[in-house]
């Protein structure tokens, strides 16, 4: 019974986040990856340089 | 000794986080390198789609076409019931990104026949860089260009935005500042400044306001928001209120009940707002344009599909009185 139960469970929160994705419009899903040394950057606007207390 | 180097402070929304060597601002995308200010996320969006206009919400803006829609991580607010959390409210590198320049969206939309590109789902501000080349790339193509935003920025970069922007939906969460405060870990004014910059450079504006309960579904709040819109805005300003539901961190309060949005509806209307409608209920029936003189039925809604178009020219065929968006 409590297999049942918790697959029940689990399907539900699967059904939940497919339907919450479908329903956001997103096609591309997050997904963990740690690739910090792939990470680029581009200049960025409207900043200023100081001799400001961090944080 | 060699100088430490300086800390920076981004001046792109009113947080003005300052940030020392290597340390992120709140919005997870914009990074202190060396003394220089830079954003992890121009031309690596981790959501690209194509949706209905009306989905935005946008309903004076070319009704029943197709928007090419983009969105990158992060946001600089950190709203409690935000839908679409799982990106906005991530690293870069916590998300699966692509890699599209932006001659690559402006292509892509235009491959696929959408007049117009849409920076959604998390929050243009934050990648401003990247939202800003693809307008001016889209715009030479011919294109149009819709923000679907917050909008809590600075007035020069969004000043400068408004200039390559034809549309904006603007989420003004609530007239309340301790609502944006305790809720989204924002301020209100800001928003208001920046939304009036937009609508004074000529800028399509339609506003939306999620309605929470218990949270900012005062009869008086909403009152005073309408009335600020009417004001500052002008009466033709579309409104539309949306249900919320339970999400992210904010689990534990039903969905918004049809009665008070539709209070909200009746309160716009009082106020003299002439394009009020009200979004995300099943039984629907209040996404219908009318004609603000002659009161006429010209755009039919049920969700986000355009079952009767009877404008001509960007007038009501009954009376001839313009109606006021983008519709060619």
């Amino acid at each position: 019974m409590s297999t049942v139960a918790s697959r029940r469970g689990f399907l539900g929160k699967l059904l939940t986040a497919f339907l919450a994705i479908c329903s956001s419009g997103i096609v591309i899903s997050k997904t963990k990856e740690n690739m910090p040394e792939e990470t680029t950057s581009h200049p960025a606007r409207y900043f200023s340089r100081g001799d400001y207390l961090a944080g | 000794m060699s100088p430490l180097p300086p800390i920076v402070e981004c001046r792109l929304c009113p947080r003005r986080c300052k940030l020392a060597e290597n340390e992120r601002g709140d919005c997870r995308v914009r990074v202190n390198l060396d003394g220089e200010l830079r954003t992890l996320v121009y031309g690596k969006p981790c959501a690209l789609h194509i949706d209905p206009v009306e989905k935005k919400p946008l309903f004076h803006f070319l009704p029943g076409s197709s928007i090419f829609s983009i969105a990158t991580a992060g946001c600089n607010l950190h709203c409690l019931f935000c839908q679409n959390w799982n990106i906005s409210q991530s690293d870069p590198e916590e998300t699966r990104n692509e890699s599209f320049p932006p001659e690559h969206i402006v292509d892509a939309a235009l491959k696929n026949r959408c007049p117009s590109i849409a920076y959604t789902y998390t929050e243009p501000v934050i990648y401003y860089e990247y939202t800003y080349d693809t307008c001016l790339q889209a715009h030479q193509k011919g294109l149009r260009n819709v923000l679907v935003t917050a909008w809590y920025i600075e007035e020069e970069p969004a000043t400068e935005m408004a200039k390559v922007v034809d549309a904006a939906n603007v989420d003004i969460k609530s007239f309340d500042d301790r609502f944006y405060r305790e809720l989204c870990g924002g301020s209100l004014r800001p928003v208001l400044r920046a939304t009036e910059i937009l609508s004074k450079a000529g800028v399509l504006v339609e506003i939306t306001n999620l309605i929470v309960p218990t949270k900012n579904d005062d009869p008086g709040v909403i009152c005073e928001l309408c009335a600020w819109v009417h004001d500052h805005l002008g009466a033709e300003t579309p409104i539309h209120f949306t249900r919320f539901h339970p999400d992210y961190r904010l689990t534990g309060i039903p969905s918004t009940p049809a009665k008070t949005l539709l209070m909200a509806a009746e309160t716009a209307h009082i106020q003299g707002l002439h394009h009020v409608y009200v979004g995300n209920l099943p039984e629907g029936g209040n996404e219908d344009t009318f004609c603000s003189k002659c009161g006429k039925k010209l755009i039919a809604r049920r969700g986000f599909r355009v079952n009767e178009n009877r404008l001509v020219a960007g007038r009501c065929p009954d009376c001839l009185q313009p109606l006021h968006g983008i519709w060619k």
